[in-house]
């Protein structure tokens, strides 16, 4: 089952928080911090649910903060069948750029 | 962390639209985001990037949200289920949706109605013309006379100087007499032109070739001719071996070198064009002098139009051409009081006049009609209201069931928006009503209104009436049930609680009572005065009549072969089987303005001349009118032959005035329009009308033929039947007697009469209608006011039928409250039906401004039907059960 490439990037980001951390925020923030890319929550939960759907993640409510207006949390949790999905995806990945990341280099600075 | 009120309202607003099951959290989330960017980037950066994630979220919800499960069109399934169920929910009230389709309709067929009218006069493209936009009207004037002419010449100039122009021309206006061999000729109206007239038009030819401007200077050839589709039809019946055939223009033979295409009649939408032709064959067509044509010193009555070049703005081109103004000025002007200026008009479709004379009237027309329109939006509003707290009990429960506040709100709408719909379809049938009332009438001077016709506008018209009318009538409804939705309590005291708002919606009532009952008084006035009109005594029998004014024109005869004209034709049409009686009038016969003359008494030096309507007639007038001396005789034969003192016949009118009696037989006057010439009175007539209906009885006097002015001729016949058989007949001898001129379709004088009542009858017509729709609406809205009220009350009803009060002492409560408002709007209606007729003041006849029998037929009608509107809800009150009452408390 074919990964889309915001969906692989909602699961590494799940992969990363634990617990009651892997809430939308958390994977908002997470998704800034290390690709400096803007997801809104509205999106985010859009590619949950599908990941749910797939069974690739599960949710939980958590509890409300005053962070949050007094709202509550939806916590996910990533499932085995996700991580062995996105597991195999990056092994393919990294198969497909084995040895090229000298020539991406200079293709980038120009030199080849 | 408080958020400033923009974000609040914008959050509010997503809550409305996120689905039920992620609101929650996507809007915590947001709020922890918030959080954390204010302490990363500042205040100001995170409430932008809140705002927009707010957006982001919205649409990645509405629009990629897996959980909006759609049909396979693509559908969302929870909107048409909700479409469903309302549509289920109107099925069983026919009633109510009947009369909010038919409310609405009364808004909307006003407002459409003068749209339409306004569409089909003034906003359809000018027909055969390209991009009307482009190209612009060019007025010149001069201090304070707002349309001047200049010479031939001065136009020549600005045209070649005008570099910001791709196109200048002027045009002309020309009535000619169009003929071709063996056809009988016809009347036409005809545009001299000069310049680039076609090209900068857009016109194309159907047929042949248009006339380039090379063609329309003084070296044209005068004797070319384009002829327009209907005239093409009318003579050749659209062969093409028409182009390079020749008709007759005036008398004179031209060639025809092509056909306007695309149904092109000129630019004037007062007029229809049939030929056009060079600026040269003014002369001939007319009898205009040459060399006053070309020179600079003669001042032309010519109009212009004009295209700017594409990236010319008309501003820029305008300033241009008053450059160039002032510059040749200096010569050709020198000496004027003020300069010339000259005025660009952008747009093709409507000339500068027209637009003076029309847009206040649209315009106040059409704000009038958006106030109509918005009077039944808030009855409408009212009736969904009061709708929405009876079915309160389903609103609870649907919460209760989990359904959202916007889902709740979003039904509401829909429901708005179906009605809307209904409405706006009875709303066409009602402006296609209001559209048969004026049919063919002319007005504006405009060519006849078609009657009410859907077009693309006008399509476009009635999407934007259905979502104004959803939006204005659904908002305040939708408002209301959403905040019962989210306080998820139904208490009266919600109701009673909004005492702000039963005074306004009491206003409201009242005021659509005082407007109807305004236009009630202004239709009884008018009713009464087309009524009074109809019945004045012209003093002249005008059934069966017939009037046919021919125009020399160009082919004038004079001194005998005019005579032989007059015998000729009266001998000829008194021998057509079912004429009685004919005779020939002057100028262009009754009810078509009034020919002045003078008359003074037998020493003119002394007691001066005065004016008066003169006539002149031929031997049998007064006989074919029925019109019998009062004192003296009529002219018998010998008074057209030649004599010492030629006779002369007063008006009763007239007599009196100049002599204080009408026994005036043998007295002697002087009469003529410019030189008088002694006359002896040899009878009097009674009060006779024969220019205005309108007006106090004609003070005229009547000489016999021939009259100073010979053209035109018009020709009285009466006949024992009319008919278009007749008019064939009429036709045809007046075609043998006069071949060389076209003759008119006869007319009955008592559609001349018709035309003259026009104006009162138009808007008694329109009044009449409008004030039935705004009685229809006021009702309505008295109903739901009134009705409204008593569901508040249900509790104290409740109470009052418990502690022993009977079914019509509550009744009589609930028509007090009816009572009130309607005595309001009947006081601010009396007052407002004056003002009315002080505006309608100069339109009445035979009835004052404050006539007690039109102001009370309406009251008491009035009265009668708001008497009804407050009956039924008073009665359904007695319905109240008051144990089922208090025990849902």
């Amino acid at each position: 089952m074919a990964l889309g490439e915001l969906e692989q990037v909602v699961l590494f980001a799940l992969a990363r928080l634990e617990g009651d951390e892997a809430h939308g925020a958390a994977i908002a923030a997470e998704m800034e911090e290390h690709l400096g890319r803007t997801v809104s929550p509205g999106a985010l939960y859009t590619v949950l649910d599908r990941l749910q759907d797939k069974g690739f993640v599960e949710s939980w409510i958590g509890d409300s903060t005053p962070e949050r207006g007094g709202r509550r949390r939806k916590v996910y949790r990533l499932l085995p069948a996700g991580a062995t999905e996105l597991r195999g995806w990056y092994a393919g990945i990294q198969r497909i750029a084995e040895g090229t990341l000298a020539r991406l280099e200079a293709l980038a600075e120009g030199t080849s | 962390m408080k958020m400033p009120w923009s974000l609040r309202v914008a959050r509010r607003i997503a809550e409305l639209l996120l689905p039920p099951s992620a609101r929650e959290y996507i809007l915590g989330d947001l709020e922890e985001l918030h959080g954390l960017w204010s302490s990363s980037e500042g205040r100001p950066a995170a409430d932008h990037r809140y705002l927009k994630a707010l957006f982001a979220s919205v649409v990645a919800q509405r629009f990629q949200g897996p959980r909006t499960e759609r049909t396979e069109r693509g559908l969302p399934i929870d909107v048409l289920f909700d479409l469903r169920q309302v549509a289920r929910g109107l099925r069983r009230r026919p009633a109510f949706v009947i009369v909010v389709a038919l409310t609405l309709g009364a808004g909307i067929g006003a407002i459409g109605a003068v749209f339409g009218m306004a569409n089909q006069l003034l906003l359809r493209p000018l027909p055969g013309v390209s991009d009307p936009s482009g190209g612009g009207f060019l007025v010149f004037s001069s201090g304070d006379r707002r349309h001047v002419g200049i010479s031939g010449p001065l136009a020549e100039d600005i045209r070649r100087a005008a570099t910001l122009l791709d196109g200048f021309a002027t045009y002309d206006y020309v009535n000619v007499h169009v003929s071709r061999d063996g056809l009988r000729p016809v009347d036409v109206r005809a545009y001299t032109i000069w310049g680039e007239y076609f090209d900068l038009l857009g016109v194309r030819p159907v047929a042949g070739r248009l006339l380039g401007a090379e063609e329309t200077g003084p070296d044209a050839d005068p004797f070319v001719a384009v002829i327009s589709e209907r005239l093409w039809e009318t003579l050749f019946n659209r062969s093409p071996d028409a182009v390079g055939q020749r008709i007759r223009a005036n008398g004179h033979a031209m060639t025809v070198v092509g056909v306007a295409g695309g149904g092109f009649t000129g630019t004037d939408r007062s007029w229809e064009i049939d030929v056009w032709v060079p600026r040269s064959s003014f002369v001939p067509l007319t009898g205009y002098p040459a060399e006053r044509l070309w020179s600079r010193e003669s001042s032309l009555n010519q109009d212009f139009v004009v295209r700017p070049k594409p990236d010319v703005t008309f501003d820029a081109a305008e300033a241009q051409l008053n450059q160039i103004l002032s510059s040749v000025m200096d010569g050709e002007r020198a000496g004027e009081v003020a300069p010339l200026r000259a005025t660009l008009h952008p747009g093709l479709n409507l000339g500068p006049d027209l637009r003076r004379a029309i847009y206040p009237v649209v315009g106040l027309l059409a704000a009038a009609g958006f106030l109509v329109l918005l009077i039944p939006c808030a009855n409408v509003a009212n009736l969904l209201l009061v709708r929405a707290l009876q079915g309160r009990g389903e609103i609870a429960v649907r919460r209760a069931l989990g359904a959202s506040t916007g889902r709740i709100a979003r039904r509401a709408l829909l429901e708005s928006l179906i009605l809307g719909f209904l409405g706006t379809a009875s709303g066409l049938a009602v402006a296609w009503l209001i559209g048969l009332a004026v049919r063919g009438e002319r007005l504006f001077g405009l060519p006849g209104f078609d009657g009410f016709v859907v077009d693309a506008r006008i399509l476009a018209f009635a999407c934007a009436a259905v979502v104004v009318t959803a939006l204005l009538s659904g908002t305040l409804p939708a408002v209301v049930v959403v905040r019962f939705g989210a306080r998820g309590t139904l208490r009266e005291a919600e109701i009673q609680s909004t005492k702000r708002h039963s005074l306004l919606r009491r206003g409201l009532s009242a005021l659509q009572i005082a407007l109807s009952l305004t236009l009630l008084i202004g239709s009884a006035l008018l009713m009464r005065t087309v009524s009074n009109l109809y019945a004045v005594d012209p003093g002249v029998d005008l059934e069966g009549v017939y009037i046919v004014t021919l125009e020399m024109g160009v082919q004038r005869r004079e001194g005998p072969r005019l005579e032989a004209l007059h015998r000729d034709l009266l001998s000829t049409v008194r021998s057509v089987p079912g004429v009685d009686a004919a005779a020939l009038a002057s100028f262009y016969g009754p009810y078509m303005g009034a020919p002045r003359g003078r008359i003074a008494l037998s020493d003119p030096a002394s007691t001066g001349p005065t004016g008066a309507v003169s006539h002149w007639v031929t031997p049998g007038w007064f006989e074919l009118f029925g019109v019998h001396p009062a004192a003296g005789r009529t002219f018998r034969g010998s008074d057209w032959g030649p004599s010492a003192r030629p006779p002369v016949i007063l008006t009763a009118a007239l007599a009196n005035r100049l002599f204080g009696s009408t026994e005036v037989v043998g007295r002697l006057v002087h009469v003529g329009t410019r030189d008088l010439e002694e006359a002896e009175i040899v009878g009097v007539v009674g009060d006779l009308r024969l220019v205005d209906l309108r007006s106090a009885a004609d003070e005229a006097y009547f000489q016999p033929y021939p009259p100073v002015q010979t053209d035109p001729i018009p020709v009285l016949v009466r006949v024992s039947e009319t008919g278009p058989g007749m008019e064939d007949a009429l036709q045809r001898a007046f075609a043998d007697v006069a071949p060389d001129l076209p003759i008119p379709r006869p007319e009955l004088l008592t559609t001349r009469v018709d035309g003259q009542l026009a104006e009162q009858r138009i808007l008694m017509r329109l009044l009449g209608l409008l004030s039935i729709l705004a009685v229809v609406v006021a009702l309505i809205g008295l109903y739901g006011v009134v009705a409204f009220a008593a569901v508040g009350r249900t509790r104290e009803f409740a109470i009052r039928f418990a502690l022993g009060a009977d079914g019509h002492r509550i009744s009589r409560l609930v028509l007090q409250d009816g009572f009130v408002i309607v005595l309001t709007g009947v006081a601010c209606g009396l007052g407002g039906g004056y003002a009315l007729s002080r505006l309608l003041e100069a339109r009445l006849f035979g009835v004052a401004a404050m006539d007690p029998l039109s102001y009370l037929a309406a009251v008491l009608m009035f009265a009668a039907i708001a008497g009804l509107a407050c009956w039924v809800p008073a009665r359904a009150a007695r319905g109240v059960d008051p144990i089922q009452i208090l025990n849902s408390e």
